[in-house]
């Protein structure tokens, strides 16, 4: 039996209020650790601590934002990507779309200097690596794609995108191996991959155009739904499928790829969160499912990158290895029960 | 919105299906084939496994491209129309069993609304009456909330059928409907088919293993043996022994006095 639409707004309302407590939390805790009541006056313009205003302002709050925007993104792009190979276990990092990403990234990142092209500007050499990410992760979700529509088995085609992912990372690793040093500093740090390491720029470049995938995903809740009745059904439902499937790939392509662009390989988070809102508000209608992914995948993200600080402690951990204990779980437990969603 | 028809049917000529390969190679199901089947009637495929009775469907639906030939709705060639103008004359019901977890029965139902509905596909008042109406017409009304996970094999074919209702269109196909099915849902799923057709202006296209059932419930038959078509009323298709061809190189044979199969060993 579904929830009644009582309960699910109280579970938005759940969400929201869980994302603000996050949200200010992010603020407070780190490596020194901040009064709430500091971070509450702060917020709303009143008088605080120099230190604690720098500190706010330069560094916490662009993380945070960083944090709800990639959550949302990975989530968003996680969700379109399981419908639309019905596949439970399809996502930007395990399908390989993030390993493109790294490889158009680590292209553009070791091109540059090779080719001593001129991109001095901040903003524009921000701007190539964003379109390096959204080329590669584009050309990676066609291969696997392709591949798809001939190995029908889910498994199968998990491992396609495991393998092709793979030979991108294969490639990564080469291109790093033969570059030459100045290059390879800029690019090393990059793939650590960090919520804290974006710059104001990379930040409106990656708000911007994530935004610009969000609505598209908004955009996109009834083609996924005419979806989960497979492509031939949505066809003789009116859908033009190849054009929706466009849609998709560009929206995924926008979230999952900008987000790799600036924040590095984030696994876990776009294959998790999808089936975290689908136990939690049981429905498959993407009318609720796209905004609660987005909301979930906020709330996950803030929570993994508080667990990363490890509050209290100096020291941080790499945000990849918080969100891959926290999603792995949910990705074996969907395997183990071998749940049937599509 | 009631669920209305206009009295249009289907008319193919000149069809041949077929899958072609990289190598030259390929299969023909069938060349140069008509069909016709009148506004508000049943013909029934029969058919052995692999010679196109799917493909004819799919043809219909548009899921698939023949070779040559046209196909008409009423007056309009398929390959003419738009997606969307398609939608609201032909529904399709495949084999494809879509078992999605929490996808409420009015959900899935509502789904066949999509050519109608906005952009995020919110169910007018109209088209909530539509969906309740296709609900209440294959017997499922008090099921509405359920998930399509939690039905049984007949219960979900109703809920498909419900769907291809709720689109509203004039010509229903629908791929072995009654397949996987025990009897009394087999013979319910095709009367209710038969009462679409008769009762509120239907016109219906469906494939079948079940002879039995097709004989007693069909308007017309159409038979698919070695890519020649075969159509009649059954008693036609007994009388001419065209019904015997379907059990060709088989240890079957058709009775025509008792209308059943018989072994011979």
């Amino acid at each position: 039996m579904q929830l009644t639409k009582k309960t699910r707004n109280l579970l938005f309302a759940l969400f929201a209020m869980l994302l603000a407590v996050f949200f200010g939390l992010e603020l407070a805790l780190g490596s020194v650790s901040l009064p709430l009541g500091e971070v509450w006056n702060w917020l709303r313009g009143a008088e605080t601590d120099p230190t604690a205003r720098a500190l706010l302002g330069t560094f916490r709050l662009p993380k945070a934002i960083v944090a709800v925007t990639a959550g949302a993104a990975l989530s968003a792009s996680g969700l379109q990507m399981q419908t639309l190979f019905r596949n439970p276990l399809a996502g930007p990092y395990l399908l390989g779309v993030s390993s493109g990403a790294s490889l158009g990234v680590s292209l553009f990142l070791i091109g540059i200097p090779v080719l001593g092209l001129p991109l001095s500007a901040e903003w524009v050499r921000n701007l190539g690596v964003a379109g390096a990410a959204w080329v590669g992760s584009a050309a990676i979700l066609t291969i696997v794609f392709a591949a798809a529509t001939r190995v029908k088995e889910i498994m199968a085609v998990l491992i396609l995108g495991m393998m092709i992912g793979s030979g991108a990372t294969a490639l990564v690793e080469i291109l790093q191996y033969l570059s030459p040093e100045s290059a390879l500093k800029s690019f090393v740090v990059w793939t650590m991959g960090s919520l804290g390491g974006v710059s104001s720029s990379q930040l409106w470049i990656l708000v911007l155009f994530v935004a610009a995938g969000l609505l598209l995903s908004i955009f996109l809740i009834k083609p996924l739904n005419l979806l989960l009745l497979g492509e031939s059904y949505a066809r003789t439902l009116g859908q033009n499928t190849r054009r929706v499937r466009t849609m998709i790939f560009a929206g995924t392509t926008l979230l999952a790829g900008t987000v790799t662009a600036f924040c590095g390989p984030i696994a876990f988070i776009g294959i998790a969160v999808p089936h975290i809102t689908r136990m939690v508000f049981r429905n498959a209608d993407h009318r609720v499912l796209m905004p609660a992914s987005m909301l979930i995948g906020a709330v996950v993200m803030l929570g993994c990158d508080i667990i990363a600080q490890l509050p209290g402690m100096d020291m941080v951990l790499p945000i990849n290895t918080v969100t891959a204990l926290v999603g792995i779980p949910v990705v074996i437990a969907v395997i183990v029960k071998n749940h049937k969603f599509f | 919105m009631a669920v209305v028809g206009t009295n249009t049917g289907i008319c193919i000529k000149g069809l041949t299906l077929g899958y072609k390969n990289g190598s030259g190679g390929g299969r023909i199901l069938c060349r140069e084939a008509g069909l016709e089947v009148a506004p508000n009637t049943v013909c029934v495929l029969l058919g052995r496994n692999g010679t196109g009775k799917s493909t004819l469907l799919r043809s219909i639906a548009r899921v698939h491209t023949p070779l040559t030939g046209e196909i008409f709705i009423g007056e309009n060639a398929v390959w003419r129309m738009t997606d969307r103008e398609l939608s609201e004359v032909v529904s399709f019901v495949s084999t494809e069993i879509v078992n999605t977890r929490n996808l409420a029965v009015w959900d899935m139902v509502g789904l066949g609304r999509a050519p109608y509905t906005n952009w995020i596909g919110q169910l007018a008042e109209s088209d909530s009456q539509a969906v309740a109406r296709a609900i209440e017409l294959v017997g499922m009304g008090g099921f509405e909330r359920k998930s399509i996970s939690s039905l049984s094999d007949g219960e979900r074919q109703r809920v498909m059928i419900a769907r291809a209702l709720a689109q509203d269109t004039p010509v229903m196909v629908l791929d072995e409907p009654t397949a996987f099915l025990d009897v009394p849902n087999r013979y319910e799923i095709a009367l209710l088919l038969c009462s679409l057709a008769h009762k509120h202006g239907k016109t219906i296209l469906y494939s079948t293993h079940d002879l039995e059932v097709a004989l007693q419930l069909a308007d017309r038959l159409c038979l698919i043996v070695d890519g020649r078509f075969s159509t009649g009323t059954p008693e036609e298709l007994i009388q001419n022994g065209v019904i015997d061809t379907l059990f060709e190189r088989s240890p079957l044979t058709f009775d025509p006095a008792t209308k059943q199969i018989k072994l011979t060993l």
